[in-house]
């Protein structure tokens, strides 16, 4: 009985720990998607003469997981504008497909959404250039804290679970 | 135009206003939703709706920036950076073929009008598509699949661009039908929406949205090789100078300009050159009779 009370502590320690660690890399791989989708959303803009709609679209097959997801919803949503602001829609697609993000990245990413759409191209690009840098220096903080932090948050519930199970035993 | 397409085309205009102004557009009696011609909004003022008989207040809270805001991006998808051009020039064309004129306070830049820093009012205009308007005109500047060069006048908001469209429509959709270059300055006539024509303008024809007449004229020329070129409303001097370029090189034209008798034609001298050099072969007058549009024909050659 013992035992199997410790196999399932350390079982429940691994998975923990996996867990931690999967969602460390969702969201550095969020973060960092994010930040080149930006790139290209400005290039649709700016270079392309992109509609809103063209270039969420665009940029949205060029990418996978979450930020696809997201600029796909923001972009299917768009038929609904007259009935709904465009900033309703972004800020609701952000909180749906973006959650595994920080408050401050959320609230970089709503800032676009403010100004998108609004403004000619120059004040479009500088937008979307101030979100780049700051979820660049946040991604950028974030994967050195992973690197630094990673092991640790897997092998601290582990050794947690083994002392568990010293004194258990 | 059928009683139903035209109270459908205010619906489809009315998606543009914002939720409680449209909901009072849409309490409007059909019969004055098929004739409504305009939305106005002002910023401070209840919306009103444009009748044949005048502007009709739609009451409620006066309009807000707010409201004003959310009709611009509904008329431009939310991508105001594509319409910026045609904002610095006062309207915008809205999917449907819907033109939106603006009016608020300008930004220049070396002189131009660069765009609106503030919007204080908007009219969206309810274009209305009738096909078969030109059928009591249409023998005689099309006759026998020839087309005779025709200019259009009538008042402002007489009808002209409506005529002018189905002619277009209807020559370029004939069987052994010209090829019609069609310069549309003011997204009016063929009402391109991310580079979609919004209204038939028949299937040979080659539209150049948002250029200026007098350059739309000369770039058709050269790059379509057209046999008709049409313009909505002639203004100035080199507008005329192109249609006269454009009808030497054996070009047929068809074009519309504001006045409201041959006589107001002659007496200002961009018209009258018009008149006198003889490029065109028929004169369409668009009169109002009992409360009724009614085309009056002049040979003018």
């Amino acid at each position: 009985m013992k035992t199997a009370g410790c196999i399932l502590i350390v079982i429940a320690a691994l998975m923990s720990g996996a867990e931690s660690l999967r969602r460390d890399r969702e969201r550095a791989e969020t973060l960092r998607s994010l930040t080149s989708s930006l790139t290209s959303l400005r290039a649709e803009i700016v270079s392309g003469y992109a509609s809103t709609n063209e270039a969420l679209a665009a940029v949205s097959c060029t990418l996978k997981g979450r930020t696809a997801e997201f600029y796909a919803r923001v972009a299917e949503r768009m038929r609904g504008l007259g009935e709904r602001s465009f900033f309703d829609i972004w800020s609701e697609a952000v909180k749906e497909s973006l959650g595994v993000l920080s408050e401050d990245e959320l609230e970089a990413i709503e800032e676009v959404g403010s100004g998108l759409g609004r403004y000619d191209r120059g004040t479009v690009a500088a937008i979307l250039d101030r979100a780049e840098k700051r979820l660049q220096v946040s991604y950028d903080l974030f994967e050195a804290k992973r690197r630094k932090e990673g092991k640790l948050r897997f092998l601290l519930p582990l050794s947690a679970a083994i002392l568990t199970i010293v004194i258990i035993l | 135009m059928t009683y139903s397409s035209a109270v459908e085309r205010f619906d489809r205009a009315a998606l543009l206003l914002p939720h409680s102004i449209r909901e009072r557009a849409r309490e409007m009696k059909r019969e004055s939703r098929e004739k409504c011609e305009e939305f106005r909004l002002r910023i401070g003022c209840p919306a009103s709706a444009v009748m044949p008989e005048g502007e009709k207040s739609l009451g409620g809270d006066p309009v807000t920036k707010r409201e004003l805001c959310f009709v611009l991006e509904a008329a431009t998808g939310a991508s105001m950076h594509t319409a910026s051009q045609k904002i610095a020039e006062g309207f915008i064309t809205a999917k449907g073929g819907f033109r939106v004129g603006l009016c608020g306070t300008v930004g220049t830049s070396g002189g131009e009008v660069s765009g609106f820093s503030s919007v204080s009012s908007a009219a969206i205009r309810i274009s209305r598509e009738m096909v078969g308007a030109s059928e009591p005109v249409i023998d005689a500047v099309f006759p026998a699949g020839r087309l005779k060069s025709t200019l259009i006048i009538s008042p402002p908001g007489g009808g002209k661009t409506t005529l002018l469209r189905d002619i277009v429509r209807h020559i370029s959709s004939a069987d052994g039908g010209p090829r019609v270059g069609l310069c549309d300055e003011r997204s009016e006539i063929a009402a391109f929406y991310e580079g979609e024509p919004m209204m038939d303008v028949g299937k040979r024809t080659d539209v150049l949205d948002g250029c200026p007449k007098a350059k739309a004229v000369g770039m058709l020329m050269r790059s379509m090789n057209p046999e008709v070129i049409a313009v909505d409303e002639i203004t100035a001097e080199e507008d005329a100078e192109a249609m006269i370029r454009a009808s030497h090189c054996g070009i047929k034209l068809i074009a519309t300009l504001h006045a409201a008798s041959t006589g107001e034609l002659g007496a200002r001298p961009v018209y009258k050159r018009l008149l006198t050099c003889g490029i065109f072969e028929e004169l369409i007058v668009i009169e109002r009779r009992d409360g009724r549009r009614a085309y009056r024909r002049e040979a003018l050659i």
